[in-house]
């Protein structure tokens, strides 16, 4: 006997669910479910809270065809949509979330993400929406191709007013904080930590995650271990909860590599996992460039090691050659590498792989 | 050249008492906390003074008198403490810190009043000093005026604004002093009435179970599974475990004190997340408030606190196992959940509980104990993927965990890490588990069903492999790893429209793809259907009869069908209706 379709039961038993993987499988197995009750508001929501998942817990691009699927229904039922509480906002939210992935992913000639782009920012002037998050998609285009075109979108996104949908205060400062410490402004990047850092502006799930991975990379690539240290401690305490958290995770493994071999051996064997399947190219670098790291600098030449099997290099006795995984994740994050740089037209990546080089 | 910002007073006051609290009801949250402190500076002067107390006088509706018997402020104290905002009596640093018995901190709480009462009129003296009467008024001016006859202590007397009379009622009152101040250890009382409003346990590790499950019934309205004394250095009062399964989603009204006044009833910040499950009564000392007094500030003492706390509750489980089995199942079978969470966080705490946790697996609910003696196993991280392959795995006998709910993915695979036991994580693209392959000769036999097949399934990014498994009534099985999953759901998108703001990223994304993973389509050897379709020899019929046993192998598996396979199946079908109609046989 077939039951009567219930968004609200299926929700509830999907909020249950871990963050990641199991939500996702389970928000698509119920988006099919409200596609095939042809219940708009489900079909909507099932949608937006996918790309959530996909953005905040999981692999971002995979918000990207879902998103599509979203746009498509909302213009095909346009006058409906209202009536069901899907508002614009709403709309340019889960463009936001299809959009944005593209600047991890240099399969995406620049010509068509800058047409997306464009199209994003057509559709902010007909809602009167998000022209703050519009110049924030413009930082993403720039921040892996040149800082200081990512420094004036970021200063153009901050002049911007803020509506419904701009983005969390406290990402914004974090965001800030990177791009200063990466132009090399520490005085202006502490300027924009400080007011997260005194409880004036109110952190999210990921604000302290993102400020500790800033300064810890910034620390990592001018050598000072000792400054990294406390931050790698930090962010392994609070940045290892899911998949989302590929790129936190790639940072402290890269520090451990440099003064734990033991812990970034079983970070490694641990996460390894989850590069699999993995589409955000700029998430597999992170954690490939630290693979790298943490087997060109551990303290032996052999390596006991337990990997999943679907690992290329997988061996059965689990006993592997150091110098071997490090050339093959040296190889592995310079393909990514080049493949950005060639899309964005820039040399970021050959230059942020230099400052790993040790 | 240096400058002054210049300040509108009657600005800053409504900006400080109307916005800065989230509700006019803390006005007396504030009475309260400065009455205990006044009260706290005169038993410092006067150690052996016990008699300290507060006393609520109201006409109804219309006036309060908000009396306590502390330590009065003279003239000085008032123009400095009253009439400043941001100074305070109480921000006397002490060793470089604020004194732990003091309450308040910030100066500014007197200034709530202004949210139910348009002047706030102070009656004040010192021991040994004079009395005085201080009005202030909202648009920032005050007097103040010598008065006779003053008691040591302070009275603060409010009059209703229009709207507020509420809160001047008995029932009001008596319900807010129970809120903020319950655990207050001043008494607090309504004038002319002898009973204490604020009388709770002095200490709740001496109370019996039952009294503390009454005091609880009592303060939240539930009656709970257990109660959790709670006594460390931060953090002391009760935690009680509520009769009714809750999820992490779900805010439970607690109760928290900061030096015995409400502080929150939120538990994000001091709590774990796993603490859903509980309701708790607990006072904190040596934390941090916030500006707005709402929450804690983050910083090593709460962490300390956290952890104190968590310890408290897995410390009382532990006893429980020990002492009382039979309540701890109980506990568990309400509050798997939350337990789980707490299990895979600590790893006594999983030791201790994996035995008695449930799982969901192809052989029904299963314990932790169970599991351990399981002789094989695999495990499946998606309830959709699980209820697919649970048919498959049940009619061969073999275990499939479905790890898909919160928390059973790191507790299965530590159960499998921990006790070495034969359990494995189940890929969809690694089958074999579940799938024999076939004798040669039958191999052979399927050579045109498979030729023809493959032939069927290339539109769709799919091969056939002929295998043999139960149960034997399922003719086939679709197998679909994450990567062909994305692929394929971008194909169903780009299928179903072009031109959108995504179309060309899209197509650019599947292009990038050199060597396109496929999907793979099982024909289950076992089955009648199957055998038969190796003995036909007409390809073009094995080639629609595939199409549309893919097709439904699709839906049976839930995955949505795009655009091209609905065309399939009716052409398919038609085809197949045709060919029976013409011949009646091949």
């Amino acid at each position: 006997m077939k039951t009567k379709f219930s968004g609200s039961t299926l929700e509830a038993a999907i909020d249950r669910l871990p963050d990641g993987g199991p939500k996702m499988a389970a928000l698509l197995d119920a988006i099919h479910q409200a596609d095939a009750a042809g219940d708009l508001r489900w079909r909507l929501r099932f949608r937006w809270m996918y790309t959530y998942e996909a953005t905040f817990h999981d692999d971002p691009p995979k918000a990207m065809p879902i998103a599509a699927e979203f746009s498509v229904i909302y213009d095909e039922h346009s006058e409906e949509v209202q009536r069901v509480n899907f508002g614009a906002a709403t709309y340019m939210i889960v463009m936001e979330r299809g959009i944005e992935p593209a600047s991890s992913l240099p399969q995406i000639p620049l010509e068509e993400y800058e047409a997306m782009l464009a199209k994003y920012r057509d559709l902010s002037r007909r809602y009167g929406l998000g022209e703050q998050v519009y110049w924030w998609q413009m930082f993403y285009r720039w921040q892996y191709a040149d800082l200081q075109e990512a420094r004036k979108c970021l200063e153009n996104a901050w002049r911007a007013p803020r509506d419904r949908i701009s983005d969390c205060l406290a990402c914004e400062h974090t965001r800030a904080v990177e791009l200063y410490l990466n132009l090399g402004d520490r005085e202006k990047a502490d300027r924009c930590a400080e007011p997260l850092l005194k409880d004036r502006i109110s952190p999210c799930g990921s604000t302290f995650q993102q400020l500790n991975q800033a300064y810890l990379d910034d620390a990592l690539n001018r050598g000072d271990l000792e400054a990294a240290l406390p931050y790698a401690r930090e962010l392994q305490k609070i940045g290892e909860r899911d998949r989302g958290d590929l790129s936190f995770t790639a940072s402290v493994l890269r520090c451990w590599g440099l003064t734990d071999t033991e812990q970034a051996l079983a970070l490694f064997s641990r996460r390894l996992e989850w590069t699999f399947g993995m589409w955000d190219q700029k998430y597999l670098y992170d954690f490939y460039k630290a693979a790298w790291v943490c087997f060109r600098e551990a303290d032996r030449k052999t390596v006991r090691l337990r990997l999943p099997e679907k690992f290329a290099l997988y061996r059965s006795d689990g006993e592997y050659k150091a110098p071997e995984l490090a050339l093959w994740f040296f190889r592995q994050a310079k393909d990514i590498g080049e493949q950005f740089d060639q899309r964005n037209r820039s040399n970021y990546f050959a230059d942020d792989l230099a400052k790993a080089m040790g | 050249m240096d400058f002054r910002f210049q300040v509108n007073l009657g600005g800053i006051l409504d900006v400080l008492s109307n916005h800065l609290y989230k509700s006019p009801d803390v006005f007396l949250r504030e009475l309260l906390q400065n009455g205990v402190d006044a009260i706290t500076l005169r038993q410092k002067h006067s150690p052996r003074w016990k008699d300290g107390k507060i006393t609520i006088s109201l006409e109804p509706g219309r006036r309060m008198r908000f009396r306590d018997n502390g330590a009065g402020l003279d003239e000085e104290g008032i123009h400095r403490f009253l009439a400043v905002i941001g100074e305070s009596s109480k921000t006397k640093l002490v060793n470089g810190k604020i004194p732990e018995d003091y309450i308040g901190r910030f100066g500014i709480g007197l200034l709530a009043c202004f949210m139910v009462s348009d002047t706030i009129e102070v009656h004040t003296r010192p021991a040994g000093g004079a009395g005085h009467v201080w009005i202030g008024r909202a648009d920032g001016t005050y007097t103040l005026e010598p008065l006779e006859n003053c008691p040591e202590g302070t009275s603060v007397l409010l009059t209703a604004k229009p709207g507020a009379e509420d809160y001047f009622q008995a029932d009001t009152v008596r319900e807010l002093v129970q809120y903020y101040g319950l655990a207050l250890p001043v008494p607090v009382y309504l004038s002319g009435d002898s009973e204490r409003l604020n009388a709770i346990p002095e200490s709740f590790a001496e109370v019996s179970r039952s009294q503390l499950l009454a005091f609880g019934e009592w303060l939240f309205g539930d009656e709970f599974l257990d109660a959790v004394p709670i006594q460390t250095p931060h953090v002391s009062g009760v935690a009680y475990i509520l009769p009714y399964r809750t999820g992490a989603s779900v805010k439970t009204g607690h109760r928290i004190y900061l030096k015995q006044m409400l502080l929150t009833e939120k538990g994000d910040t001091l709590l774990p997340s796993w603490a859903f499950f509980l309701r708790c009564f607990l006072n904190t000392r040596g934390l941090r408030p916030t500006a707005s007094r709402e929450d804690f500030y983050e910083d090593q003492e709460l962490e300390m606190a956290r952890v104190e706390f968590a310890k408290a509750i897995g410390d009382y489980l532990a006893e429980l196992s020990r002492d009382d089995p039979e309540r701890l199942q109980k506990i568990v079978n309400v509050h798997a959940d939350a337990i789980k969470a707490m299990a895979v966080w600590d790893n006594d705490l999983f030791l201790l509980f994996i035995d008695y946790l449930p799982f969901e697996t192809s052989e029904g609910t299963m314990t932790g104990a169970a599991l351990k003696k399981a002789k094989f196993g695999a495990w499946v991280n998606s309830v959709p993927k699980f209820k697919q392959l649970r048919p498959v795995f049940m009619a061969q006998g073999k275990l499939l965990i479905c790890t898909g709910y919160v928390s059973d993915q790191e507790l299965i695979s530590k159960l499998a890490h921990t006790f070495s036991l034969p359990l494995e994580p189940l890929h969809e693209d690694q089958m074999d588990l579940v799938l024999d392959m076939p004798s040669a000769a039958e191999e052979d036999a399927a050579f045109s069903l498979l030729q023809a097949a493959d032939r069927g399934l290339q539109d769709f990014d799919c091969r056939a492999e002929l295998r043999r498994f139960l149960p034997a009534d399922l003719p086939t099985l679709y197998a679909i790893s994450d990567d062909v999953a994305f692929l394929r759901q971008i194909q169903t998108i780009q299928d179903s429209s072009r031109g959108g703001i995504f179309t060309n990223a899209l197509d650019s994304l599947l292009s990038s793809v050199e060597a396109r993973p496929l999907a793979t389509l099982y024909l289950n050897q076992n089955s009648p259907l199957i055998r038969r379709l190796t003995k036909t020899r007409n390809a073009s019929l094995l080639q629609s009869i595939v199409r549309v046993l893919y097709v439904q192998a699709l839906m049976a598996g839930g995955h949505p069908l795009r655009g091209g396979e609905m065309k399939v199946i009716n052409q398919e079908l038609l085809r197949l209706v045709e060919f029976a109609g013409g011949t009646g046989k091949e």
